[in-house]
């Protein structure tokens, strides 16, 4: 293998799970509904560094790991390992894939066979693979026990009898049985205490540098992806937003969801309660049906406004959560106003009440006071509403503010430290002004 | 904030399993004061969790408080059971534990309500989440109405047998009446949800997991209660997530006013919401203090190690930087949360064992010691009153007298040896919300 080629590289690696794919599903005609777990994925990951994978429960960070290790099938794109297409391997050289890549699972209390000593359970890899005789594998456990920091002595005892980080170190040893040069850390100390979390940390990086192994580790938790990773790519439903050295990605984020992601963890540090802190609103939109364009910008605060539109960074937000309120029929007209003040026949209030509803219900979907020319497209709109017609509301809307983010797809760029946001867009001409980069 | 609403004093908490007993709970004493946030921050299995079910009488078989007293200052409430429970009142305080059970049952959610840590599985999921809150200030309004009595709430006509046989025929039969909706959707709004009127009839299949943990909170608020417990509320969720829900307990605090015992395992959280903190080891309160006494003047070795093992998001070096082996090596706490099982503790300081300056003085139990910082800073450690000593300590294989493995530099491995690994035996049932996590 040549120096510069990756260990493993992917490339546009799709996953979707199929609902209502059902044999009946089908003969009554019910379209499947695809969900996306992992929507075009492409990194590199080369030989001997960590390359972290970071985002929110429900990103496809999981999936992408079981994927790219063919322990499920893709939708589509490929992963190379070594040069080679992992998804056209078969026989031989299939069996050869599996032994130089590598899993450990996140729940040490589920990922080991409660039945099995854990003597059997480092040594199953050895037999499946038809490594050694017998006393050679015997041995090779109890190395390996005690390389993990157990003792060979316990090569005896079940699961059962050992803690949470004892039992994750099994899980690393039964990954390390078969010399493996790649091994994917699925979440590999979410379920210890901190202080057994500093253990295992440790003992990964003592392998690492002892047995050249190249480590994909996937992780929820900022910190310690910033500890043991060299670089990092973060995802958001499905999608890589950003992937960055590790030192810029802390120092200086570009991705506005990064940037969001970092500041919403609280520090264990006196100075905590007054740092200044932005917190996302809002929730992760559902991987069944994903935003249109940019992923992220249903809840971005930097989502862009249109060149032409002088209104800041606040108040555009404010009113692209109310479009996104109105274009998911969101919102409820029965209860705007106090008791029954408003009867709503056929969708819509009787033509005298419009203006008091339309009042009533801006009141309610808006925070923010708005200049005076945004403040009579928002009244159409909801006029529009008034009247039940939803769709004319939408398209006022859309019309007067309809942003670059939901228009066109970000796509993630080259180099060494790419990012998937328009902001950082070269072809399309803007500046976006100075304040709203803080 | 100088008047004490909850002094616990002595408490000890046992469990009694078929492996011995367990001493989840050792005299611990607590202070709180009205209107602070208290943290209570340990590993899991330090007893954290059942130190605030404690509190709640929410222990159950076989589980018991078997020592101590839990007062809580209420003039209102001490003038109401003056006369049935004498026995039971101490100047403006009411001891909790001399209650009898219907009027500790009475307190729940009025004077101390709380939270739990996984909002999907603390709903009923066969109700909407409005008539779950509505249920919840339905018996607050009952409460109210005639004071620390249960018998209105359970003998009430809509309470009764033919009431329930009824509702099995009549499926759609509403046990809440519309004043409680109203205040079941009020509830909702203060806690930030979106179109209350509509959300308040769905069920909680369909709410996300921080709009459920609002919920909850909108729930254990339905009681207007002085005492707020959240136990290890945003463990759950995810962290953007969980920056709403601090942000809201911390709106909602500073609002009413009210008094939250708060119990996580992640110091961030800590360092964000408290203002005094308790750090829990093997049932014990082994530090406590505001929040700089045991964030930066530390005396026990148990936090300094916690505090040590978190890797840091900020300063500090990464690993690309060059002699990263020394830089940014996390300090872990070797060894693992000991057994709390009673014939496996020794009488001695029940960190010893893990803790990198021990000393043959620690082989005794240590008492608290004020320690430097604030008035209110003690710690259960000998370092209070002393300099490490390095003649005084314990040699190494000290707590195991078989040789650790070989080949063994990154971390010491928990209980190498013969004996076998101590540790409390993992029962699904018994696991604290930390573990299952």
């Amino acid at each position: 293998m040549s120096v510069d080629a990756p260990l493993v590289r992917v490339d546009g690696l799709r996953k979707y799970f199929w609902e209502n794919d059902s044999l009946l599903d089908r003969l009554f005609g019910d379209e499947p509904v695809p969900v996306r777990a992992v929507d075009g994925v492409s990194f590199d990951i080369h030989e001997g560094e960590t390359l972290g994978l970071v985002g929110e429960s429900g990103c496809g960070k999981s999936t992408t790991g079981e994927t790219l290790l063919r322990l499920q099938e893709p939708t589509e794109g490929r992963v190379e390992f070594d040069g080679e297409n992992v998804y056209d391997l078969g026989g031989a050289a299939l069996t050869d894939f599996r032994r130089r890549a590598q899993v450990v699972f996140q729940d040490p209390f589920s990922s080991l066979d409660p039945r099995m000593t854990i003597g059997d359970i480092v040594r199953q890899p050895l037999d499946v693979h038809g490594v050694g005789t017998d006393t050679e594998r015997r041995e090779r456990v109890r190395d390996l026990l005690e390389r993990v920091g157990l003792s060979a002595d316990q090569i005896d005892r079940y699961p059962h009898e050992f803690s949470g980080g004892q039992r994750q170190r099994i899980g690393i040893a039964r990954a390390l049985a078969l010399e493996p040069d790649f091994v994917v850390l699925d979440e590999p100390t979410s379920a210890l205490d901190v202080s057994v979390q500093a253990q295992v940390l440790n003992l990964l990086d003592d392998l690492q540098d002892e047995f050249d192994l190249t480590y994909l580790l996937i992780s929820h938790d900022l910190s310690v992806i910033r500890h043991v990773c060299d670089r990092v790519a973060v995802m958001y439903l499905g999608e890589v937003v950003e992937i960055a050295p590790v030192e810029d990605l802390f120092a200086d984020p570009d991705h506005p969801y990064t940037r969001a992601l970092l500041e919403s963890v609280p520090r264990a540090s006196t100075d905590e309660r007054e740092r200044d802190r932005e917190t996302l609103a809002g929730d992760v939109p559902s991987p069944r049906d994903p935003p249109s364009g940019c992923r992220f910008r249903t809840r971005c605060p930097m989502v862009i406004p249109p060149d032409d539109l002088d209104i800041d960074r606040e108040t555009y937000r404010a009113l692209m959560t109310l479009r996104q309120r109105i274009e998911q029929r969101d919102v409820s007209l029965e209860s705007v106003g106090g008791d029954d003040q408003f009867t709503i026949d056929d969708g819509g209030v009787p033509a005298a009440d419009v203006p008091a509803f339309v009042a009533a219900l801006k009141d309610r979907l808006l925070a923010v006071d708005l200049p005076e020319r945004h403040d009579a497209i928002v009244e159409d709109a909801l006029a529009e509403l008034a009247t039940g017609d939803w769709d004319a509301a939408e398209d006022r809307l859309r019309t007067a503010y309809e942003s670059v983010c939901e228009r066109d797809h970000p796509e993630l760029g080259d180099g060494s430290h790419p990012v998937a946001c328009h902001l950082h867009d070269d072809a399309i001409e803007r500046t976006p002004a100075p304040d709203s980069l803080d | 904030m100088t008047e004490e609403i909850l002094r616990v004093s002595d408490l000890s908490t046992r469990y009694f399993t078929q492996e011995g007993q367990v001493n989840a709970v050792s005299s611990l004493d607590l202070e709180i004061e009205r209107g602070e946030v208290f943290g209570i921050v340990g590993e899991s299995g330090s007893g954290k969790s059942v130190t605030a079910r404690s509190v709640m009488d929410l222990i159950e078989p076989p589980g018991e408080i078997t020592d101590g007293e839990i007062r809580y200052r209420n003039p209102d409430l001490v003038e109401a059971i003056a006369d049935d429970h004498p026995n039971a009142i101490d100047g403006e305080f009411v001891k909790l534990l001399e209650l009898p059970d219907d009027v500790r049952r009475s307190l729940r959610g009025t004077s101390f309500s709380m939270i739990f840590q996984d909002p999907e599985s603390s709903f009923n999921p066969t109700l909407t989440v409005g008539e779950q809150l509505a249920e919840a200030v339905e018996v607050q309004r009952r409460a109210s109405a005639t004071p620390r009595s249960t018998r209105a709430r359970t003998e009430s006509a809509e309470y009764s047998l033919g009431s329930l046989l009824l509702s099995n025929v009549f499926p759609s039969r509403r046990y809440v009446s519309e004043e409680s909706r109203d205040r079941a959707i009020e509830l909702l709004e203060l806690v930030g949800i979106p179109d209350p009127v509509e959300r308040a009839d769905e069920y909680p299949h369909e709410y996300s997991g921080g709009m459920l943990q609002r919920a909850m909170i909108a729930q254990a608020l339905a009681g207007e209660p002085d005492v707020l417990i959240a136990d290890e509320p945003t463990t759950a969720l995810d962290v953007t997530i969980q920056a709403q829900i601090l942000d809201l307990l911390d709106d909602l605090q500073r609002e009413t006013g009210m008094t939250i015992l708060l119990i996580t395992h992640n110091l961030g959280v800590i360092a964000r919401m408290c203002d005094r903190v308790g750090v829990m080891y093997a049932g014990e309160i082994v530090e406590r203090g505001t929040l700089e006494d045991v964030f930066d003047e530390q005396i026990h070795p148990y936090t300094a190690g916690l505090l040590g093992s978190v890797p840091d998001l900020e300063g500090g070096a990464t690993r690309r930087d060059a002699d990263r082996r020394t830089a940014d090596r996390l300090q872990p706490i070797p060894g693992n949360v000991p057994s709390l099982l009673d014939h496996e503790m020794d009488d001695r300081c029940q960190f010893a064992d893990r803790c990198p300056k021990a000393m043959t003085a620690c082989l005794e139990h240590p008492p608290e010691y004020p320690a430097g910082g604030s008035d209110a800073h003690r710690a259960r450690c000998v370092l209070a009153e002393r300099e490490y000593d390095e003649d005084a300590a314990l040699s190494d294989g000290y707590f195991d007298e078989s040789k650790r493995p070989v080949g063994d530099e990154h971390a010491e491995p928990a209980e190498p040896g013969t004996e076998p690994p101590e540790e409390r035996p993992q029962q699904p049932a018994e696991n604290t919300g930390g573990e299952r996590q």
